[in-house]
């Protein structure tokens, strides 16, 4: 395997990640932490990619949407960063079960 | 010697990621979050994935946690007092919490049930890519194919997402402007 490491140690840590990762998001009182959360997440589909596309050379689906995922998972990052600041402004919170409603 | 290094950067991975999840103090989740990243990127080279490694580290670690940190220190000080939590329940396992602790082991045990029943080193494509030389040895240039791939098969993809990342930038410095008051 790869550089005789079995494959299974590779998804066990993404395992870990993600359960982390969905720990974070359904315990955590504030959006920032929920937020890391889902990046964790996110860190554990782009191990399961790169490890899963290390058996392709020629065509490298597997690090190509690891690359795409971690432009996707920025992004979602500086989207999201600038909604909780606006949350804070308009209800003083940042707890999302404190937050039920979207007027503006 | 490299499967040393190998488990001693998971471990670090996955000793900082639950440390992350489980510490009350926001700035210092952040840190911590930032050496999972790294420690991740580490492990993506070992699955011979150089350049995807340098972009985490550059994208996330460069990017993301240096954002989230000026997010948090850049914005009110009250704010950052909210973050500490410092208030919060002083109870061990309130019961929202431990509902969580059971949800997430609930996954993990089932995770860890699928991938010891897929049995993941004798699937049939992974043997076949290895028998016919597809899968990486290590000697080879990961860069040098990713280019050609993007420049190729992946070129709309590709320009979509940088279209896609610009717009979103622009946006989320329109939503992080400071209004006027009416």
């Amino acid at each position: 395997m790869l550089n005789d490491i079995p494959l299974e140690h590779f998804v066990i840590i993404s395992a870990v990640l993600f359960c982390a990762g969905l720990f974070a998001v359904l315990t955590k009182k504030n959006a920032i932490m929920v937020l890391i959360g889902i990046e964790m997440m996110l860190n554990a589909a782009i191990l399961n990619l790169v490890t899963f596309g290390a058996f392709d050379k020629h065509k490298n689906e597997g690090q190509v949407f690891a690359l795409f995922a971690i432009v996707l998972a920025a992004a979602g990052v500086a989207v999201s960063l600038a909604i909780i600041l606006n949350v804070y402004r308009q209800f003083k919170t940042i707890d999302p079960s404190k937050i039920e409603e979207m007027k503006y | 010697m490299l499967k040393t290094v190998f488990y001693i950067l998971s471990f670090i991975t996955v000793a900082s990621a639950i440390y992350t999840v489980t510490c009350r103090n926001l700035a210092r989740a952040v840190f911590v979050f930032f050496a999972t990243l790294f420690c991740l990127a580490g492990i993506y080279v070992f699955a011979f994935a150089d350049f995807v490694a340098i972009t985490q580290i550059m994208v996330y670690v460069g990017g993301i946690v240096i954002l989230m940190l000026f997010g948090i220190m850049l914005s009110n000080r009250k704010l950052f007092e909210v973050l500490t939590e410092t208030k919060a329940e002083t109870k061990l396992f309130p019961i929202s919490v431990l509902g969580g602790i059971a949800l997430s082991l609930l996954v993990f045990a089932g995770l860890l049930n699928i991938i010891w029943l897929s049995n993941l080193g004798e699937l049939a494509w992974i043997k076949s890519n290895i028998a016919s030389n597809i899968a990486y040895q290590g000697d080879e240039n990961s860069a040098n194919s990713l280019g050609v791939n993007f420049m190729t098969s992946y070129l709309l993809p590709f320009e979509t997402i940088s279209v896609y990342l610009l717009a979103v930038l622009i946006g989320a410095a329109y939503l992080a402007r400071r209004k006027r008051v009416r």
